[in-house]
């Protein structure tokens, strides 16, 4: 009997978690009961090697979620065909459910910085990246689902509110939302706007997956700017915010990501299952 | 208000210590030089990471905050050319070689070229062996100039230092005993079986025959580079060697 996860099995509404290379092996040898893991695409563009022979083995037993940082969607260089092309290579190999990158820049004049930099908020760069993210999606022949990023600053001649950009490249580029509940509250402390209209102006049907990770405050000059570390546990603040999502937007697949100072396993578990937790709410108030 | 295209190629200046100067940043309770600072900060620090995790060995040896200090210096001095961070640190070897502060390390340039062939011995494409059959159906006057395949993965490196036996040594969670780095230069091969790299010492003559191999040149030419450097060659035994562990894969005429 083939018991393998099906090829085309959708990530189902629970509480997934972000698989690190110091986890792989762990992974494979005690099979949790984790409904999905979500994985960085770059980390598998090899094409042989330890790393992707443990990530098939996990794609056997798990659906899995492919999540890129380098492709630069909101870069004005133009889309590295190699780059992609090891993307859709990956896509071909690994059959993930979703295959997700984010809304920002990484590169300009051929140097990658390894960041995920914001966008000016103006007409000017919701037509380029929209463009951009019609481009990649016709170029990998997938959907894509576009994330929201935290944030720093922000530039002087954006125009746009941050929520109704994101809605409108989803709207003019077909992509879907993946909603980081973690990096709106950021942003949303770092730029002073309302989190909750934020959430308000997405509109449900847009959003694929849902991320949450942990934050760390700074002190800078007797203002607080939080930075998006994923070096902690989801803070209290975001818990309620992602409640609040998921009163909106409906159960979603949700994902921990934890990538600086990773803790045990077991510790990204006890994360999952607050989602979880959360998400056993919703399903039960829509049932 | 500046083109997209401008603003992304100043702003990217300015995080590799171009001046901030003319970027249309708010200030919103904390300067716009201020935050700028922390994009700065992670781009430095994802990229000094990404060469942490490549070079563990050379971190080893020079400690960590020497090795943070030349991270920066080559971060510097070689942009990110790809969006896959896995790709940075290729140049770090011969960065090295003339990096003044570690000019009492001569070794350590090799010790990175090491780290950085391992890496990349890791992830080559896989191959299948050598065609026993077919290569035993050589006629015997053409086996001189038959010319041979090796394994994508595989690579010979060669170094005045022992950089063999200083990677193992730093292995170690507590080393014990000295390494004698006087012990003279060593020649390493790297291959791949399944998913593990394996690293062995060659001996001259045998990386003589393999390098001559490698080149595409006949076997008549490998046998001849490798009796020059090493008089005793056992030729039959090490070409056997090469074929059983996978690194001579295929052969032409």
């Amino acid at each position: 009997m083939d018991t393998s996860v099906s090829r085309h099995e959708p990530i189902p509404a629970q509480a997934g978690i972000g698989l690190r290379a110091p986890h792989l092996r762990q992974v494979l040898e005690q099979r949790p009961g984790v409904p999905w893991f979500e994985v960085h695409s770059e980390n598998y563009f090899a094409p042989a090697g330890a790393a992707v022979a443990m990530l098939d083995a996990v794609r056997r037993d798990y659906p899995l979620s492919l999540h890129g940082v380098g492709l630069s969607l909101g870069g004005s260089d133009s889309l590295d065909p190699q780059h992609l092309q090891h993307l859709k290579t990956a896509i071909a190999r690994f059959a993930p459910a979703l295959v997700s990158e984010h809304l920002c820049w990484t590169a300009a004049g051929g140097q990658h910085f390894h960041d995920l930099l914001p966008l000016p908020y103006t007409e000017e760069a919701l037509r380029h990246v929209s463009a951009r993210i019609v481009e990649a999606q016709e170029r990998l022949g997938r959907r894509l689902l576009i994330e929201n990023v935290s944030s720093y600053l922000e530039f002087e001649h954006s125009s746009i509110p941050e929520w109704e950009f994101l809605r409108e490249v989803a709207a003019r580029s077909g992509c879907g939302i993946l909603l980081d509940v973690n990096n709106i509250y950021v942003s949303a402390v770092n730029h002073g706007f309302d989190a909750r209209r934020y959430l308000e102006a997405i509109p449900a049907e847009a959003v694929g997956e849902i991320h949450l990770a942990g934050h760390v405050a700074k002190d800078v000059e007797g203002t607080p700017l939080l930075i998006d570390s994923h070096s902690q546990p989801v803070t209290a603040a975001v818990w309620d915010l992602y409640a609040y999502a998921l009163e909106r937007l409906g159960p979603k697949p949700t994902l921990i990501e934890w990538d600086s100072e990773l803790p045990a396993f077991a510790v990204l578990q006890a994360e999952a299952a607050k989602a979880e937790a959360h998400l056993g709410a919703r399903h039960a108030a829509a049932a | 208000m500046l083109p997209l295209p401008e603003l992304q190629q100043k702003l990217g200046q300015a995080l590799r210590g171009g001046s901030p100067e003319g970027l249309p940043l708010r200030d919103g309770g904390i300067s716009g030089a201020r935050r700028l600072q922390v994009y700065r900060n992670n781009h430095a620090s994802a990229l000094r990471e990404a060469l942490r995790a490549v070079y563990p060995v050379v971190e080893r040896l020079v400690g960590e905050e020497f090795f943070a200090v030349a991270a920066d210096a080559y971060v510097a001095a070689n942009p990110s050319r790809s969006g896959n961070i896995q790709d940075y640190g290729g140049a770090v070897p011969l960065f090295l070689e003339s990096y003044g502060p570690a000019a009492s390390l001569p070794y350590l340039g090799d010790v990175a070229a090491l780290e950085w062939r391992r890496l990349q011995t890791a992830v080559a494409p896989a191959h299948a062996p050598m065609d026993l059959e077919a290569l035993a159906q050589v006629p015997g006057d053409a086996l001189t100039d038959l010319r041979f395949h090796h394994q994508p993965a595989a690579r010979a490196l060669d170094s005045r230092f022992p950089i063999l036996s200083i990677w193992q040594f730093c292995q170690q969670s507590d080393p014990d005993g000295e390494l004698d780095l006087d012990r003279g230069s060593e020649r390493v091969l790297l291959s791949r079986r399944a998913e593990e790299v394996e690293m062995r010492l060659l001996s001259p003559g045998e990386y003589a025959f393999l390098r001559v191999l490698c080149r595409g040149e006949t076997f008549e030419a490998a046998c001849r580079a490798a009796l020059t450097v090493e008089r005793g060659f056992d030729v039959e035994e090490r070409f056997a060697a090469l074929v059983r562990d996978e690194v001579l894969t295929g052969f032409y005429l």
